[in-house]
């Protein structure tokens, strides 16, 4: 006769408990920025955000340094007079934008499930 | 007087209806989502995949989800999907861990196997409900308690299935001795 | 025997699991693809245009942002334009989309009693937002500027204007008047469901295969977060907020968004958010409404018709126009 409780349940019942504890990160992919929109005068393009990396997009005024780093992104230089987007800092949420007007280069956030945001949100006035 | 077969066949077939009645009665138990299901019917499934065999086990998950949904009417409505996806991932589970030639080597004990099908259960109707219900990461952020919810509710069948298990066991070996001394 | 009708059960199983994820798998894809969207870099910002999966998309969006390159290189203030024109000259004929927006300027102008200006050009060059942070220009400085920016000393008379010692600066007005246009041209393209997103700056227009677009409106103070989703009646949605455009100078912050009588960044309010029948409205009652402040400028868009707002202020308390919940109502939860 099957016992109705072994030592071994207690590892079962041990790995379940991890296991949800941990599920969130390994499944929270939907809704969660996974590319950068590129737009800029030369038109638009989408890269991933996954892997550390930095690069450049040119704009009329010269070149906008990007860095990618840990799923968030900022910009390292820009030729703009007011580096507004440098002081704007890191972006990591879906939806979210840096612009950099004079050098007509914006990145946006996100993600492949939805159009624009992790909210299920199709447009944001801000 | 009925044959083993037969008292077999009506077994299943109560199996099946208590199942439909937990699975039914448990809507009335507050879950931390109103779609999600605890499975206490699980134990039903269970302690037939014991006593008997994948096939009996499979017939008392399909009654506990098929007559469990019309009881309440929500035949093929979302919350439906998710309970039929989540028994058929526990049922296969708890099947894997009980019937599989591998299984022998690991000596878990009812509630072992009980918890590991309300994991499956839990995990399944997440995926489903990520899916259906078009969803983002909130639904995972709900893991943790569901899971825990899950866990409780499995070690809870998986002693309601040891029971049952024993119960109707030294009945059929009462019900079969007793008609061996009849023949 | 046992084991391959156990074998037989599993995969069984597993095939109908698979087959019941993946149907809802397509299902989900296929709403995923329902959705298209372009972005450009235009008016000094990202905007973008969302419509169901139409045949074609491409080319209506395409001319949707023909309409608002046009408008920009009508009414940038950059060299070259027609406006750097007209202020370098003091006023001439008007093409009749600048006469349009200058009429429209004029209007709201009147109608805010000078709280939206399209004479705030030199006001805004002695600010000089688009430069790295500096130190703020002195009182003497700002109300010699402030005498050469009195909007009423702008005459227009049919299509010719005459500027006298002021400035045009269109930057209230010109992104909701495009955002009109382009969507605008939406429709004579025959399509009636779309989100045209100037930067924040919205047309909204029919739904998404029968469901209400979802719009989120973004937390003034934290911009990471989501004060509220909604699902605008068609119109115009546009939020004009302190931290569009701004610079730190000894912990001060100095934003964009300039009182024309005083020559100072308007004070006591964080965001406005207006909802109009169009974006050229919607954009100048929201800069109105901000230079006016939290009481005044709720009772101002009150006072207005087809216009609600709500505006939040520096304390962070949210006030809205009575129809503001009706017209701009929060979205429907999902189910």
């Amino acid at each position: 006769m099957r016992r109705s409780f072994s030592p071994l349940d207690l590892v079962v019942i041990g790995l379940a408990l991890a296991a949800f504890v941990f599920l969130p990160s390994f499944f929270r992919g939907e809704g969660v920025a996974d590319r950068i929109r590129i737009v800029s005068a030369e038109g638009e393009r989408i890269v991933p955000l996954a892997g550390d990396r930095e690069f450049s997009q040119k704009g009329p005024l010269g070149e906008t340094v990007v860095e990618v780093r840990g799923g968030q992104i900022r910009i390292l230089s820009s030729p703009c007079p007011s580096k507004l987007c440098i002081r704007m800092g890191s972006i990591s949420d879906t939806g979210s934008t840096i612009i950099c007007a004079p050098n007509r280069v914006a990145l946006r956030l996100e993600s492949g499930r939805t159009t624009s945001g992790g909210e299920d949100v199709d447009a944001y006035s801000r | 007087m009925p044959t083993p077969d037969e008292s077999r066949t009506a077994r299943v077939g109560l199996f099946m209806a208590l199942a439909a009645f937990l699975q039914a009665a448990e809507t009335l138990f507050p879950t931390p989502v109103p779609w999600f299901r605890l499975g206490l019917g699980n134990a039903l499934v269970l302690a037939a995949l014991y006593l008997w065999d994948v096939r009996e086990g499979v017939w008392v998950a399909i009654g506990k989800v098929l007559v469990g949904a019309l009881v309440t009417g929500r035949l093929l409505s979302p919350g439906f999907f998710l309970a039929a996806g989540g028994t058929a991932a526990s049922t296969a589970v708890m099947a894997l861990l009980l019937h599989h030639h591998l299984a022998g080597k690991l000596p878990l004990g009812f509630v072992g196997v009980s918890v590991a099908g309300a994991a499956a259960h839990a995990f399944t109707q997440l995926l489903l409900a990520q899916i259906v219900f078009i969803k983002t990461p909130a639904i995972w952020s709900l893991a943790p308690v569901v899971g825990s919810a899950a866990v409780i509710s499995g070690i809870i069948t998986g002693l309601g299935a040891a029971y049952l298990s024993k119960v109707v066991s030294s009945t059929s070996t009462n019900l079969s001795s007793e008609s061996n001394a009849r023949l | 025997m046992k084991n391959l009708r156990f074998h037989i059960v599993a995969i069984t199983m597993a095939v109908t699991l698979a087959a019941v994820i993946m149907h809802y798998g397509e299902k989900n894809k296929g709403y995923e693809q329902r959705v298209f969207s372009l972005s450009r870099m235009l008016m000094d910002t990202m905007v973008s245009i969302t419509v169901p999966d139409i045949p074609e998309p491409e080319e209506a969006i395409n001319r949707a942002f023909a309409e608002i390159e046009r408008v920009d290189k009508l009414m940038a203030r950059k060299e070259g334009t027609p406006l750097w024109t007209l202020n370098r000259n003091g006023g001439g004929k008007l093409d009749p989309d600048l006469a349009a927006v200058v009429v429209k300027a004029l209007e709201w102008a009147d109608r805010s009693q000078g709280s939206f200006s399209p004479a705030t050009a030199r006001l805004n060059d002695l600010w000089g937002f688009k430069e790295a942070a500096h130190a703020p220009p002195d009182g003497s400085a700002i109300s010699e500027v402030l005498a050469q920016s009195d909007w009423k000393e702008m005459t227009l008379e049919g299509d010719h204007l005459t500027l006298g010692v002021t400035a045009l600066d269109l930057g209230g007005i010109a992104k909701g008047y495009a955002v009109d246009l382009a969507a605008a041209s939406l429709v004579n393209q025959g399509v009636s469901d779309f989100i045209v997103d100037a930067g924040g700056d919205l047309f909204v227009s029919g739904s998404k295969i029968g469901v209400p677009w979802r719009v989120g409106i973004r937390d003034p103070v934290d911009g990471s977060k989501l004060m509220m989703i909604v699902s605008p009646q068609e119109g115009a949605l546009v939020t004009s907020g302190d931290y569009e455009r701004y610079f730190d100078w000894e912990g001060v912050r100095y934003h964009h968004i300039l009182n024309p009588d005083t020559g100072m960044p308007a004070r006591g309010v964080t965001s406005v958010t207006v909802w109009a029948t169009t974006a050229t409205d919607a954009d100048a009652a929201a800069t109105a409404a901000f230079v006016k402040g939290v009481a005044d400028g709720v009772s101002f868009l009150e006072e207005l018709e087809n216009t609600e707002g709500m505006i939040v202020g520096s304390d962070g308390v949210v006030t809205k126009t009575t129809g503001f919940d009706i017209y701009v109502p929060e979205a429907r939860k999902k189910q």
